[in-house]
């Protein structure tokens, strides 16, 4: 018998003599190696299969679970402005909708320029707007990571994947020790500390609680793992700025908005749950929105709604002979909302026709529905992966029924409109090639989409390989499209809104140059790029007959941008970390002879003589503007650390957004407003996230974070001060956006 | 040691569910992490063989076996050697004795389509020798395999089965073990 010389420095298990009997001409070990193949993530949402991220067909980067419960993580659009790389984001409105920005282009309507996905499930993010990106909807406990794809994924995933690919993989069943709970308080400042009632500022409450289970069920185990999380919101001392419509915007500027408090009062509720049975996968959720308030809600009362959302996905998969995988998947998904509104402008004459009394509500029941289907064959010709072709069929409807209607207040008599039912269908199918060989893997993709609304043909091309050993370049060359909504497609208000039967997909067309390199723990991405934003959707002027000038959805911008986004993260003894800084200025391209273009000419485009004065430069035969609401710069970073596994660990995560303009500076009311003759740009914004962890026995850890934020460049509507309060000009507590300038969240962790 | 050990279930748990790693880099890995093994190969070597043990049959190999040996065979050399590779139908732990007496194998590495018993029946196997016993499903080095892999959190994780490896009288430099996971069930 040999010795034992077993030399561990594993956190278990310690030996004495280090590194004793091993022989004298023993091939060094390649230390530096090892450590850069273990730092490098996986990633499987760029091309649908198990690959190093430097080997995706794109600019990947991944969020592990552990660093979201680190930072007090509570939605995805927290995640990416914290722990992200290559897109900025902010909370678009009081209900905490998310916008999103990167290469150039700023999406602030509510998610729809992203895909958002659950284990691949593409229901909580192109479906329904950005609600995939809420808070309430992402069961982060359960979360073992996210992955980022930069640039357009249309290739893959079709409909809203423009900006980039978010994908939440949640754990397996049995990744989960025991059943956990979660506790978490939060109290912050007024979001508008000039509002009249700042007596609750930004408090919220949560309990989470998960599991895992296996049972055995016929000859398969059964894992399932389940997240039940209850939320509970009361902002009060918010504000917005309501148009007084008997004042003259011009003559009497600061008389003709006041400020008007706003509140929310929410209780939000999820059950989620993943499981593997066999061959089978499922996902199941259903989540309860109750929320009650004013906010995005218009109105100069207490307005309401509930929101249940169901969901099933199942997943088979089989081989297929000695080379196939096919796998079929179903899923469906509802989403019923029933809201009650005061109305903004209240129309005495509506209510009494409507339920023979005045004033009265509105109602709206809008309930979207999508059921799905997606079998994909992947054929492995050489059944060693070097030669991989994904064949894939997508089959949908994206259905709406929406009711509107008028309601007594005290909910006597309620009168409701002929409903508007949109079932939109939808199939796709698409291709891809995956050629691995030994200096470079080639990845060729198309897929199409023929909608009701449009047709769209999403080409991907990408070429990586290795010139060293550490380090890997990539060329990508990606397209991405929207298919317009339903709203923009199929909405008329008589007199304000006409429809547009020609209006179009929005579209995407993306190079990118990147390099990775891995230096032991470190690893830099390095991506240059340039994109082109074409057919993009915005309102314009359009004169209809009968009705005068009206607004109308139309495919009349396009932006040009090119830029550069650098990703480092690693560790370094007990400190990690990771830092993303990103220059990606978007440019609104309009015709070089813009400026003698006539009034009628601008306003069908919704650009202002004024902006192109002001704002515009000429180059390659063209006008430029900034593209609002888009930082030119924007970064990130979060770094933690802890002297031992049993010490506190301390966490600091901020992310900065240069100056930026607002939306729509460039409309031809924005700029001659005379509210805004200081200009449109929105100063330089910083947020800040400190937390603390410490373990206090084995069964319970606790946490607090604290976060400071001068999210005073909510690019939204005009900020504008009145007789009690000044212009808001960023800076720590001088917001007066819909989140606190500074908040305290208190968690307990315990292990029942 | 309450502690250790709650800890220890947590780690092995974590790792023995997680996905699987893409073949390619676990080769990577394995190509690296060779060089971890003091008596990977005998002294003067410069060739390694790995035996693909898989359930299949010789005509029709697994197809996760086919994955490793071309993955195996992509590769130019596993540290300093190059690697030989050996496709072998699993049939019972007695022939792979057999086998593995007769060839003396640095590598078995164990298809992922084997299930427990299997699993159990090879590592049995060669317990009498040094050979190293690879596997890319962490519930294989539960069983008994030296070394596996796995993926936290999208990142790979390098399992070792400790108790296996003194039974086998495996060396290991400090170095791979500070950058693993120890599995001891």
């Amino acid at each position: 018998m040999r010795p034992i010389f077993l030399l561990c420095v594993a956190p278990l298990v310690a030996f004495a003599e280090p590194d004793a009997g091993i022989a004298a001409d023993a091939p060094m070990p390649d230390e530096a190696g090892l450590e850069s193949l273990l730092a490098e993530p996986v990633s499987t949402s760029a091309s649908r299969t198990a690959e190093s991220i430097s080997d995706a067909p794109g600019t990947t980067w991944s969020i592990s679970g552990t660093d979201l419960k680190r930072y007090g993580i509570q939605s995805v659009e927290e995640a990416i402005r914290y722990l992200g790389h290559g897109m900025t984001s902010y909370e678009y409105d009081a209900r905490l909708n998310a916008a999103f920005g990167a290469r150039g282009y700023m999406s602030d309507n509510i998610g729809l320029h992203i895909a958002v996905l659950i284990d691949g499930n593409q229901a909580g993010g192109s479906a329904k707007t950005a609600r995939g990106t809420q808070q309430y909807m992402i069961p982060i406990e359960l979360v073992d990571h996210i992955e980022v794809v930069l640039g357009p994924g249309s290739v893959v995933y079709g409909n809203s994947a423009m900006l980039g690919v978010i994908n939440v993989i949640t754990r397996k069943a049995a990744t989960i020790d025991g059943t956990r709970a979660v506790v978490q308080v939060s109290a912050g400042s007024a979001a508008d500390k000039w509002a009249k009632d700042t007596s609750w500022g930004e408090v919220w409450g949560r309990l989470a609680v998960y599991g895992a289970k296996r049972f055995q069920l016929g000859a398969d185990p059964f894992d399932l793992a389940w997240h039940f999380a209850f939320r509970w919101d009361r902002q009060q001392g918010r504000s917005v700025w309501r148009p007084n419509r008997e004042v003259d915007l011009y003559l009497d500027p600061l008389n003709s908005y006041s400020r008007e408090d706003v509140f929310n009062r929410d209780l939000h509720l999820r059950l989620f749950a993943n499981a593997t049975w066999g061959k089978w996968r499922f996902l199941g959720s259903f989540a309860y929105g109750q929320t009650t308030g004013t906010g995005p809600i218009e109105g100069t009362g207490q307005s309401g709604a509930s929101e249940p959302e169901y969901m099933l996905d199942a997943t088979y998969t089989t081989q297929v002979g000695s080379r196939g995988d096919f796998s079929f998947r179903a899923y469906a998904v509802v989403f019923d909302s029933r809201a009650v509104l005061v109305p903004s402008y209240p129309d005495p004459e509506l209510c009494l026709q409507t339920v023979g009394v005045s004033p009265c509500l509105q109602t709206l029941h809008y309930v979207n529905w999508r059921p799905f289907i997606e079998p994909i064959l992947t054929w492995d010709w050489n059944r060693d992966g070097a030669q991989v072709t994904t064949l894939g069929a997508q089959a949908f409807i994206d259905g709406s029924v929406i009711t509107s209607g008028t309601r007594a207040r005290d909910g006597s008599k309620v009168d409701y409109d002929e409903p508007l039912v949109v079932p939109l269908p939808n199939v796709a199918l698409y291709a891809q090639h995956i050629w691995r060989g030994r200096s470079a893997t080639l990845n060729v993709g198309v897929r199409g989409d023929l909608g009701f609304i449009g047709w769209a043909v999403s080409p991907r091309v990408a070429i990586s390989g290795s010139p060293w050993s550490t380090g890997t370049l990539k060329a990508v060359f990606s397209t991405g499209f929207r298919q317009p909504s339903i709203t923009e497609r199929f909405l008329e208000i008589e007199n304000f809104l006409t429809t547009n039967p020609n209006l179009q997909p929005e579209h995407v067309y993306s190079a990118e140059l990147d390099l990775a390199q891995r230096l032991g723990l470190q690893s830099l991405q390095v991506s240059i790029f340039g994109a082109i934003w074409d057919g993009l959707i915005t309102t314009r002027f359009v004169t209809v007959p009968g009705q005068g000038r009206i607004s109308q959805f139309g495919n009349v911008r396009s932006v040009w941008s090119a830029g550069i986004n650098v990703g480092l993260q690693g560790s370094w003894g007990p400190i990690e970390y990771a830092l993303s800084a990103n220059y990606a200025p978007g440019r609104v391209r309009l015709p070089g002879d813009i400026a003698s273009q006539t009034d009628e000419q601008l306003a069908s485009v919704r650009i202002d003589r004024n902006a192109i004065s002001r704002f515009g430069s000429s180059a390659i035969g063209s006008v430029f503007l900034p593209a609002d609401g888009m930082p030119d710069f924007y970064a990130n970073g979060h770094v933690s650390y802890t002297h031992t596994p049993q010490s506190p660990r301390f966490s600091v995560a901020a992310t900065v957004n240069s100056e930026r303009m607002r939306q729509n500076y460039a409309s031809e009311t924005y700029l001659i407003d005379p509210r805004n003759l200081e200009g449109p740009l929105l100063p330089w914004s910083v947020d800040v996230r400190g937390a603390v962890e410490t373990h206090l026995t084995d069964f319970v850890d606790f946490r607090v974070t604290v976060t400071a934020r001068s999210l005073a460049t909510t690019p939204t509507g005009p900020r504008i001060g009145d007789a009690s309060a000044p212009l808001p000009r960023g800076g720590i507590g001088a917001s007066t956006n819909p989140v606190a300038p500074l908040s305290a969240m208190a968690e307990l962790g315990l292990k029942l | 040691m309450s502690r250790l050990a709650a800890t220890c279930a947590l780690l092995c748990a974590t790792a023995a569910a997680a996905d699987e790693l893409p073949v390619s880099l676990q080769v990577q890995l394995l190509s690296k992490m060779s060089t971890y093994v003091s008596n990977f190969a005998p002294k003067g070597a410069t060739t390694v063989k790995v035996f693909v043990v898989h359930p299949g049959s010789k005509d029709a190999p697994s197809r996760g076996a086919q994955a490793l040996s071309g993955a195996l065979g992509t590769t130019t050399k596993l540290g300093p050697y190059a690697a030989e590779v050996v496709l072998v139908p699993y049939v019972d732990g007695k022939k792979l004795e057999a086998a593995v007496t007769a060839d003396k194998p640095q590598v078995v590495y164990l298809a992922p389509e084997l299930d427990a018993k299997a699993t159990g029946e090879i590592v049995e196997a060669v317990s009498s020798g040094t050979t190293l016993t690879i596997s890319g499903v962490a519930d294989h080095v539960k069983l008994g395999a030296v070394l596996g892999f796995s993926l936290v959190e999208a990142r790979p994780r390098v399992l070792i089965n400790l108790k296996q490896a003194r039974r086998q009288n495996i060396v290991f430099l400090s170095g791979l073990v500070s950058h693993s996971v120890v599995v001891d069930p």
